[in-house]
């Protein structure tokens, strides 16, 4: 970690180099909603296929913010299904008696008050602590689902919700259509938050928290703001996965989901813009296609998450990194043998 | 660095449009597919697909892999005898890991797949949410899940094969009644087994006049239950009624020789559970439930010495329980061919002496205002008694 | 039917024994919640690393011990068999997690990550080797109880009081006495230090998950002659471990061994006098708590917990 931080100090490059290009927070979105047309209008997929690519963007949608808080603070969360839930029976309850604007709002902003609130009671806590705190309120997250009847109808779930239409695409692909949007909106806000101020703020965090404390910044505020993020764009999440459903159940926000949605930006790459469609493809629609190995099919999805946080720690984003400079050093070792057989100096 | 205040303003701008538009749209309840769906191939020789949907991993695990077992079995059995009129049945077992989002994304892949009918699951909060896949997909729908809640739901295309909750608790109502039982105390446990049964149970209690002792809850997993027991032998009830599902019995049985219980503890089938008797070996003492199998009846035993080997020594009624599905739906398959709308037509009015579960003489028996096809009447009282249950004769 | 036998308990004595009774039991729980936190708290000190498998690698010992008691083999047998099952399981582990820190010293959140790979693998990998059915140990002292007033404790729990007891012993005598454990307090109070003594991290490292491994084991095997145990029980189990190690604080093993039973009796208490929801809220609200008002623990060592 360190040795990053060193680098930063020592080749003081121009800040060209080492912030990111602007016009990514217009260009990603863009090519998200292209993709998203396209996929509806060309490819038409049939109902199954569907239904798994619209998972696919509800994950990575509700794990932006998440990709932000691992990614940009380093700080491990494994209670964000608790925010799913909070958008998902917001959604449940609200969106028709009071219409979906109002029921996707509140769902998001419950959460991100919940998040704040519990960011300021545990996030002064040092990393570890706090990750094994969010799996304590994740455990009592199941236990107040299944006991406020009164909102969440316990374990008999709420059933039967409605989706948000789109004129001329059915159930599913509005769904879908909703979720590439909102997916469009969240990786806006990222790479925004990414080039901004308060977006180095939280980078220089991660890699030198003494350092960035030396300049000023406050820790633990930057990483209740990322917390917050990670909660609103989960309850996003969690109000599409109802839909999807059609019915909002406690067994839809356990601590199996909130794993999963932790494991997509590592997989991804944590920090990296495309880190959450990557990772949901991954995580969601690969199992979903490997149920030809059956019983050894969650298996070999842990052994991935093992492997994939012990040995290359960058996710896809590091993959694409080691083939990147193989090819070049493939390159420019062809190159030198060329250029010696000639007999220029290399 | 220049400070992006257009762009923020602009996202601020957007967003707020976009709140504003979505308050201003409703919600849509219509989640027919449209004319996208396939019907099931109809070639004589083509091999019948029919989608298992089981919970194969997650806490149900065990009864599903049995059930699972149960099912393999007796499709390589009927394909050993020229299948269903030539053509082989494959079975597509898929797992959905308890979780009503899975369950309701495989409704599309049996129907992607082609499957003519669909038999699953156990978790009652799937099945009610596959119902509107179910109804778009229209694909017949076998289930074994026992809430009655999925029969209020009154959709054309699932049926239940029961007892439902529901008829159980008939069924001991009518135990209580000529057994003069009158203060039971009514545990459940908190998942969604136990959390959807309660508001039944009360209901049927207070329908039948009856007050009960004590109303409490308890863990799936607890380690120990001694202080629910405690407070249902304090609270003077004359029974103990404990819903759950299948191992628990067992940590039931030994709670109450650890307080001493002495008052009957009242099940449901799945105490048949062999677990049960394993993990509580002599301690399971006491203990009565309905069971839907009566071990006596001449076709279980001819099943139960067919397939002793494979299940060591003891079949468990899960296992017959899928024997009967399957054999209702390839029995359907024979009559009608391999067509979704039309064995859904046989199932409506499909009736039966001869399934394995139910009473000697009873009748298993779906009609178009009834799609659970064991009523609460049909089943076996058993009691355990010293690590073993068998059937007693009721009044 | 049966006639309905009524016993009224009344009067102070009753109300004692009952107490009695429910203290007892919380205490056999909260012996296994002890020696599960011990396999945290142990892996913590030596690597830094929070260990999500321990719960697994207790359902390793569990279901390994099943097995080879029910083929008739005898207790004794069936606890060696999980300790050698799960020392081999803590070697394996111990290895994977070296290699990365033998490259470049690893990044502690995704590592942290690493053991929750583990876990899934491991809690779908036991459920494919040893079926899905529940499975449970015959005690040694089967049907032995401990009367207290009306009531019965299985005799089970107090050996398991025992057990827990006799590991910790085990664990304080291996790191008072001996060099290995001399290696091990030395890398928990500080890597650097450590590495320039002579001691070899790595090999430290792979030694603590091999104690996590077999503490973790033996526990397992005690808690299966009270408890149905099947794959799944991992959660449980590891969320009260944590529970556990984090009220009695992560950088002294001592403070497991008192915060366990706490938590057990605890629990066990809330359940008798008050309501199921509350006794499965205790664990996660106990970690929370002990974490807002006294993050160390309740027997934080002067030593400050090895950070990274």
């Amino acid at each position: 970690m360190t040795a990053t931080a060193l680098s930063l100090v020592d080749s003081a490059r121009p800040a060209r180099a080492v912030i990111p290009a602007r016009h990514w927070r217009w260009t990603q979105p863009a090519l998200v909603i292209v993709a998203g047309v396209l996929m509806l209008g060309v490819v038409r997929p049939a109902v199954f296929d569907l239904r798994v690519f619209t998972l696919v963007v509800i994950y990575a949608l509700a794990a932006v913010g998440l990709n932000v808080l691992v990614g940009f603070t380093g700080v491990v969360s494994i209670a964000n299904a608790m925010f799913l839930a909070v958008g998902g029976y917001a959604w449940a309850r609200l969106a028709d008696a009071y219409g979906p604007g109002i029921a996707l709002v509140s769902g998001l902003v419950i959460a991100v008050v919940l998040a704040l609130v519990l960011g300021l009671l545990l996030l002064r806590l040092e990393a570890y602590y706090f990750a094994v705190a969010t799996l304590a309120v994740g455990s009592f997250a199941t236990v107040v689902m299944r006991n406020w009847t009164s909102v969440t109808n316990s374990d008999a779930g709420i059933i039967g919700l409605g989706y948000l239409p789109v004129p001329g695409l059915t159930a599913v692909q509005s769904v879908f259509f909703l979720g590439i949007i909102l997916l469009a909106f969240a990786l806006y806000f990222q790479e925004t938050l990414r080039t901004s101020s308060v977006g180095l703020a939280l980078l220089s965090t991660r890699f030198d928290a003494p350092g960035s404390q030396a300049l000023g910044i406050g820790i633990a505020q930057s990483r209740i703001i990322a917390f917050a993020f990670s909660a609103a764009t989960a309850a996003l999440g969690g109000a599409l996965m109802v839909q999807l459903t059609g019915g909002a159940f406690p067994d839809q926000f356990s601590i199996t989901h909130s794993i999963s949605l932790l494991v997509i930006p590592i997989i991804g790459g944590r920090g990296w813009r495309w880190a959450t469609i990557v990772g949901a493809l991954v995580v969601i629609a690969l199992p979903e296609y490997f149920r030809f190995l059956d019983e050894y099919r969650l298996v070999a999805y842990g052994v991935l998450v093992t492997l994939v946080a012990l040995f290359v720690p960058g996710g896809a984003r590091q993959l694409v990194t080691w083939m990147d400079t193989a090819w070049r050093r493939g390159v420019s070792h062809l190159r030198r043998k060329t250029t010696s057989t000639s007999g220029a100096p290399a | 660095m220049r400070h992006p205040r257009t762009g923020r303003s602009l996202a601020l701008v957007l967003s707020l449009l976009a709140v504003l538009a979505l308050a201003a749209c409703g919600t849509s309840d219509d989640r027919s597919e449209g004319a996208t769906t396939t019907t099931a191939a109809k070639g004589a020789g083509e091999p019948i697909v029919i989608g298992v949907d089981l919970p194969l991993s997650g806490p149900s695990a065990g009864a599903a892999e049995r059930m699972k077992k149960a099912f393999e079995l007796l499709a390589a059995e009927i394909n050993a005898n020229d299948g269903v009129n030539g053509s082989e049945i494959v079975l597509d077992i898929q797992d959905d890991g308890g979780d009503p989002t899975t369950g309701v994304a495989l409704i599309d892949r049996f129907n992607q797949a082609g499957a003519v009918a669909i038999i699953g699951t156990y978790n009652t909060p799937v099945v009610l949410a596959q119902s509107d896949a179910i109804l778009a997909a229209k694909i017949p729908q076998l289930a074994f899940a026992i809430g009655s809640s999925i029969g209020e739901k009154q959709n054309p295309w699932v049926f239940q094969t029961g007892p439902t909750d529901k008829g159980q608790i008939d069924g001991l109502i009518e135990y209580f009644k000529a057994n003069k039982i009158t203060k039971p105390a009514i545990l459940t446990d908190t998942s969604a087994f136990g959390t959807g049964a309660k508001p039944v149970l009360e209901a049927a209690f207070a329908e039948a006049g009856i007050t009960p002792a004590l109303n409490d809850t308890f863990a799936v997993d607890a380690t120990d239950v001694s202080p629910v027991l405690l407070k249902a032998k304090q609270s003077g009830a004359d029974a103990v009624v404990v819903w759950t599902v299948g191992p628990p019995y067992a940590v039931f049985a030994t709670g109450a020789q650890q307080v001493d219980l002495g008052i009957p503890i009242f099940g449901t089938a799945s105490a048949a559970d062999p677990n049960v008797a394993k993990l509580a070996g002599a301690a399971a003492n006491n203990i009565f439930f309905q069971n839907s199998i009566d071990p006596q009846k001449p076709a279980v035993v001819e099943v139960s010495n067919a397939w002793a080997d494979e299940f060591d020594g003891t079949v468990p009624a899960e296992a017959f329980s899928a024997h009967d599905i399957l054999t209702i739906i390839v029995d359907g398959l024979k009559k009608v061919g391999n067509d979704r709308e039309a064995l859904r037509d046989y199932l409506d009015t499909y009736t039966s002496t001869s399934l394995l579960a139910g009473r000697q003489g009873g009748t298993f028996e779906f009609t178009p205002t009834n799609h659970v096809g064991l009523g609460g009447g049909n089943t076996v009282w058993n009691k355990y008694v010293n690590g073993e249950f068998t059937v007693i004769t009721v009044k | 039917m049966e006639q309905v036998r009524e016993r009224r308990v009344h009067g102070d004595h009753g109300q004692v024994t009952e107490l009695a009774y429910f203290v007892v039991i919380g205490l056999g729980i909260g012996a296994v919640y002890a020696l599960s936190g011990l396999g945290i708290v142990t892996l913590f000190t030596g690597s830094g690393l929070l260990n999500f498998a321990q719960g697994d690698l207790m359902v390793l010992g569990a279901l390994t011990a099943a097995g080879v008691a029910g083929s008739g083999h005898g207790y004794v047998a069936a606890l060696g068999a999980a300790i050698a099952v799960t020392g081999i399981a803590g070697l394996l582990l111990g290895g994977l997690f070296a290699l990365p820190l033998r490259q470049r010293g690893f990044d502690i959140d995704v590592v942290v990550i690493g053991t929750l790979g583990v876990a899934i693998t491991m809690t779908n990998l036991l459920g494919i080797w040893f079926g899905r059915e529940p499975e449970r140990i015959e005690s040694p002292v089967a049907s032995a109880t401990i009367p207290i007033g009306n009531f019965f404790a299985p005799m089970h729990y107090a050996l398991m009081l025992v057990g827990a007891v006799v590991v910790f012993f085990g664990m304080r005598l291996l790191m008072r006495r001996t060099d290995l454990g001399l290696q091990l307090r030395a890398v928990a109070a500080g890597v650097s230090a450590a590495r320039d003594s002579g001691v070899r991290i790595v090999r430290m490292l792979i030694v603590s998950w091999l104690i996590a491994a077999v503490v973790g084991g033996a526990a397992g095997v005690l808690v299966a002659s009270v408890v149905p145990v099947v794959p799944e029980s991992a959660t449980m189990l590891g969320v009260n471990g944590f529970s556990a190690a984090i009220l009695g604080g992560l950088a002294n093993p001592f403070g497991v061994l008192i915060g366990g039973p706490i938590l057990g009796v605890t629990e066990s208490l809330s359940g008798a006098y008050l309501n199921e929801t509350v006794r499965q809220a205790v664990a996660p609200v106990v970690l929370l708590a002990t974490l807002l008002l006294r993050p160390r623990g309740l027997f934080a060592s002067r030593a400050k917990a090895r950070t990274v």
